[in-house]
């Protein structure tokens, strides 16, 4: 599976730099959106106040933008890859495989993710925190949580997959759906108390960005909190959440595969 | 050694309601070193039989067995299967055949050391080594077919299964195409082949099915079955003018046509010395058995009316 894993790295990496167009014009919206963004902030709040003074908040809004980021990039690419992949009549090959589809799709997910979106976050995170003349409070903390909530993105993806799979066209859906997981990740579950907070933890993604948000800008959107840095009751809750979720998202997919195989709807669009 | 047993496979699909069955009995089996040819007119069933072999489509009765393996019970049994599907690309446009071939190669299990020994040797076969860099998007369609191919073959698989792989060629490309089928075979290779372009089932085939309405109609040894259909019509040549008596008497005979300088005599060997002995004694410039071409055979077969 490594090999795999490698080879999908390979391929990603090489139409990344062999279109480098696409890759520069990505980075450059993603980094005018987030200034956009900033800016929006800087004139609400005052001209006078400097970048530094953001404090806690300006960290809050960098950590929940590359989250939101590379969510929504996890969310979609496998439907995308499904997509495009019929387009231009490849799909039935990624099926011609020994490999299981689900492991297919979520390695050239991983792939997509490492190359593309870490590179693009990388360069983004470089110029912002450039422009900003910050620098974040990168806890070790920080990756487990990511882990959770890429768990719960891929599941989602996987279920957007499957229904890509079935009904060939779903654009209109993932978009929806990217403003769903701008929520789920924006939502202040960590504010919540019981019994609003058992359903919080229900929610996909939402405990794992909780969490991560206390963690690493504790101050963040104005509630202050006393708890401690990491919680490892928090954190178990927050797996459990991304493990149901992709768990949910494999045994859609692996339906949807079945179907598709069943009423031979696997081929070009 | 038998490398691809399908028996007895049935589909029906079912739209708005309406249920078509596609595909109706049908079996086959190819032995290692064979090419089959699985003909039909469009919407009989070939695109569907051959996805239920590579199971990419899931039969409602009957079994695959590749290599001894069930494709759908055993994911190891896609190792043994490569295909090239028709109005696919097959290969990715943005990469190099190269890296094509080394993608694809892990992808069917290899290794990437392994898949990069293969690569280049296959593509020195091809003749595509002066390409191996070069986007696929760049190559004429003769290089991207034969790449199709090639990648379908990395892994060497037991049982290949190529879908149109002639279409759109030029007579140079096809040739190409039409060679490296022959070599793969000759390498122990089973190969099912479907195309329209007849000419090429009847100079590439071992084997011939021929497949209507979902069901298949004719299955054997393609000489046999051109021999079947041949051997029936004699042409025979003269030289200067038939006197009429002569004339009236063949005409006269069922299975015997008179032209200008010419004879056609459909019928036994036996019969055909009695329509010699009435031809003496003009000389006889040629007498040809005609063989029929499977492009006949096929349309004879196709438009023939379903038995019950």
């Amino acid at each position: 599976m490594i090999n795999l894993l490698l080879a999908e790295i390979k391929r990603s990496w090489i139409i990344f730099i062999r279109y480098p167009s696409e890759a520069v014009t990505g980075i450059v919206t993603l980094t005018a959106i987030f200034l956009a963004l900033i800016l929006g902030v800087h004139t609400v709040v005052g001209g006078g106040v400097s970048p530094m003074q953001f404090g806690s908040n300006l960290d809050a809004l960098i950590v929940t933008y590359i989250l939101w980021g590379m969510s929504l990039f996890a969310l979609g690419i496998m439907a995308w890859t499904i997509q495009n992949e019929a387009q231009t009549g490849t799909l039935e090959q990624l099926f011609l495989s020994p490999y299981d589809p689900k492991v297919v799709f979520l390695l050239r997910a991983l792939a997509d993710l490492l190359v593309q979106i870490v590179l693009m976050i990388a360069a983004v995170l470089g110029i912002i925190l450039l422009v900003t003349r910050r620098t974040l409070h990168f806890s070790p903390g920080v990756i487990p949580l990511v882990i959770t909530i890429l768990l719960g993105t891929y599941g989602l993806g996987f279920i957007l997959a499957g229904m890509t799979l079935l009904f060939k066209r779903i654009q209109n859906v993932i978009q929806l759906a990217q403003f769903v997981v701008l929520f789920l990740v924006a939502v202040p579950v960590e504010n919540w108390r019981p019994p609003l907070q058992w359903v919080g933890d229900l929610i996909p993604l939402a405990p794992g960005a909780g969490m991560l948000r206390q963690l690493m800008a504790p101050t963040a959107f104005g509630h202050l909190t006393t708890q401690p840095a990491f919680d490892p009751w928090q954190f178990g809750i927050a797996l459990l959440n991304g493990v149901v979720y992709f768990t949910l998202g494999l045994l859609i997919f692996h339906l949807a595969d079945r179907i598709a195989k069943a009423r031979g709807l696997l081929g070009g669009y | 050694m038998i490398v691809l047993e399908a028996s007895q496979l049935r589909k029906t699909f079912r739209t708005r309601g309406r249920a078509v069955a596609a595909v109706r009995g049908v079996s086959l089996r190819i032995a290692a070193g064979e090419v089959q040819a699985f003909l039909g007119p469009n919407g009989a069933g070939k695109t569907t039989t051959i996805k239920m072999i590579a199971g990419l489509i899931d039969p409602d009765e009957g079994r695959v067995s590749v290599a001894g393996k069930d494709p759908f019970r055993d994911p190891g049994a896609l190792r043994e299967v490569g295909a090239v599907l028709e109005g696919n690309r097959n290969v990715y446009w943005r990469l190099t055949p190269l890296e094509n071939l080394e993608y694809f190669g892990v992808l069917r299990g290899l290794s990437p050391h392994e898949a990069r020994r293969r690569a280049l040797p296959l593509l020195e076969r091809l003749e595509l080594a002066d390409k191996r860099h070069a986007p696929v998007q760049t190559l004429s369609r003769g290089m991207q077919q034969k790449l199709s191919i090639a990648v379908a073959f990395i892994h060497h698989p037991k049982l290949l299964l190529l879908d149109e792989p002639t279409l759109g060629l030029d007579v140079e490309a096809s040739e190409a195409v039409k060679v490296l089928i022959r070599e793969i075979a000759a390498e122990g290779h089973a190969i099912l082949l479907t195309t329209h372009q007849l000419d090429v089932a009847e100079e590439l085939s071992d084997r011939v099915a021929i497949i209507r309405k979902g069901e298949i109609i004719a299955e054997e040894t393609t000489t046999e079955l051109i021999r079947r259909f041949s051997g029936q019509a004699y042409t025979i040549e003269i030289d200067g003018e038939l006197p009429s008596a002569q004339q009236q008497v063949l005409a006269a005979m069922a299975d015997v046509e008179v032209q200008a300088g010419q004879v056609t005599y459909v019928g036994s060997p036996e019969g055909l010395y009695q329509v010699l002995d009435l031809l003496k004694p003009l000389p006889i410039r040629r007498i040809e058995l005609d063989v029929a071409d499977l492009t006949e055979i096929f349309l004879k077969l196709i438009r023939e009316p379903p038995h019950d």
